[in-house]
């Protein structure tokens, strides 16, 4: 998310037509105090140094899905 | 109403299950109470959102019949329970509380409905829940809202809000919620009674509505911890058709309910749960400081643990909750918006705006909190804290914002897919309930309806039940 104080509503409304959707003015205007406090939460997880913590999926052996 | 049909509501599962084995009473002659009180208060209540009076009476009377024929199936044959109404129900509408669904009737069962009926349950009906599962009563959202039976202007917790009206009210004997960041523990604690978030891949999450792939939980809720363990013993355990199901054992949960903590260590992360903000209520962590003196009393010693990555998830759980979320309704938020309630709508919306950078550090902070978690259980045997950072909010005091805002209590423990439940644990001087919550290894539910139970026996809380 973008490390401001408030995302402006153009930012908002590109993001949101990234993933497809055409919000109106009043739309935007509704989700962005939301918007803004989640971002503000994800700033502080995106400081931590997690140095290589590694995401790899770890698939079972024992899993068969066709059972 | 009569006297008698109060005091067979307010039967627990374990002794009407004793009564029925025993033919002192029937499930016909409990079911018939269960639909008369849900007739009579259910109005008020607002808990459910189908009532299925000739399927339960059908299934009421099969079960009697099997009982006389000798084929007792076990403590739940007999028994009235009802769904969160994301529980796939076959030929029955399941409506995630949404009008997105409000049409839907799947063609099959979710396997934990097909097991309780297997078990000999009695299915009164569906019930209310925040629009699919993602916390916040909305009154846009087309469905009713469920009230707390102690308090009817305060909300009964979410998203599993029927669920906890209609157990604490005596309008089912239990019911399955669903948790993703602390749907099931949340109204246990707002209802002062049990909830079991059972370890991720205890219990199969195929046919329930999802809501975050990777954090969605099912479980009990129930009055007791003893009905907890029955109504998990039929449900847990492999599925085919739940890859992220386990193989690992189901032991008896019922056996594990000893009244007795002697030697157990209790881990407090008072860092985290009584931190000093605002937002967490100072009388609710009174209680639940004198819930673990209870602890103390009993023979348990209480250790101050540290987890210092707690302090991200209130980040991370939201971020993979609405980025999974938007995965799976991004279609139908394009196609039909105006069929969501404002709430959610906005709340998914959020999660589409979310960076796949945001997601893949959310899960990485998720990573070093489970492993941290795994370190202090080895010195510890449960990790205990309040339930929830504060009592049942009046439903006047809700906004859109409300659960956003909020410390979770919970969400650490859907991160980390450890079983955890909730307990009653006192009262506000309000007169609304406190919980205590209880966190285990993975697959160690029996020690945490062990701690459970104790503590249970010791406050006696059950006894105290709301007036409706």
């Amino acid at each position: 998310m973008a490390a401001s104080e408030g995302i402006t509503l153009e930012h908002l409304q590109a993001l949101a037509a990234q993933v497809g959707m055409q919000l109106t003015t009043a739309e935007l205007e509704h989700l962005k105090p939301m918007y803004d406090l989640y971002a503000a939460q994800l700033r502080v997880i995106h400081d931590l140094d997690l140095a290589a913590e590694d995401l790899a999926v770890v698939y079972s052996p024992t899993w068969d899905p066709q059972s | 109403m009569t006297q008698t049909h109060t005091d067979l509501c307010y039967l627990t599962i374990r002794e009407a299950s004793h009564l029925l084995q025993r033919r002192e009473l029937s499930p016909v002659e409990l079911t018939r109470a269960f639909l008369e009180r849900i007739d009579a208060l259910d109005g008020k209540l607002q808990a459910y959102i189908t009532v299925l009076p000739e399927r339960a009476m059908a299934s009421a009377r099969a079960a009697e019949a099997a009982m006389l024929r000798g084929d007792y199936r076990g403590p739940l044959h007999g028994i009235p329970i009802a769904l969160k109404d994301l529980y796939d129900t076959k030929g029955i509408r399941t409506t995630a509380s949404s009008r997105v669904f409000a049409d839907r009737i799947p063609s099959e069962d979710a396997t934990a409905t097909t097991r309780l009926e297997a078990a000999g349950s009695i299915l009164l009906g569906k019930l209310a829940m925040h629009e699919f599962a993602l916390g916040g009563p909305d009154p846009t959202c087309g469905f009713p809202l469920a009230r707390n039976p102690w308090n009817l202007a305060h909300i009964p917790g979410g998203s599993s809000s029927g669920s906890g009206t209609a157990v604490a009210a005596g309008l089912c004997m239990g019911s399955l919620g669903s948790c993703t960041g602390g749907s099931i523990r949340g109204p246990a604690a707002y209802c002062s009674m049990v909830g079991l978030k059972a370890t991720y891949g205890r219990v199969s999450r195929y046919g329930v509505v999802p809501l975050s792939w990777s954090l969605d939980h099912c479980g009990p809720m129930t009055w007791t911890v003893e009905d907890a363990a029955i109504m998990l013993q039929a449900i847990a355990g492999p599925d085919p058709k739940d890859p992220t199901s386990s193989r690992a054992p189901v032991p008896d949960y019922s056996a594990a309910l000893k009244d007795d903590i002697k030697g157990l260590t209790i881990g407090v992360p008072r860092h985290f749960f009584w931190a000093d903000d605002p937002r967490i209520d100072r009388e609710t962590l009174a209680i639940v400081d004198t819930a673990l003196q209870g602890l103390a009393s009993l023979g348990a010693r209480i250790e101050e643990v540290t987890i210092p990555t707690l302090h991200y998830t209130g980040a991370a759980q939201p971020a993979i909750m609405l980025s999974e979320a938007f995965a799976y309704h991004q279609r139908l938020l394009r196609s039909q918006p105006e069929q969501f309630g404002d709430m959610v709508r906005a709340r998914f919306r959020t999660g589409g705006l979310m960076s796949s950078a945001d997601y893949v550090q959310s899960q990485r902070v998720r990573n070093v909190l489970k492993r941290e978690c795994a370190a202090v259980l080895q010195k510890v045997d449960v990790l205990v804290s309040p339930t929830m950072s504060s009592p049942a909010p009046a439903f006047a005091t809700i906004d859109g914002m409300t659960t956003a805002r909020r410390p979770s209590f919970t969400g650490p423990y859907n991160l980390t897919g450890m079983p955890a439940i909730s307990v009653p644990c006192g009262f506000t001087a309000a007169g609304l309930p406190v919980g205590l919550q209880i966190a285990g290894k993975p697959f160690d539910e029996p020690m945490v309806f062990r701690v459970a139970y104790t503590y249970q026996q010791y406050a006696r809380l059950f006894e105290k039940r709301p007036q409706v």
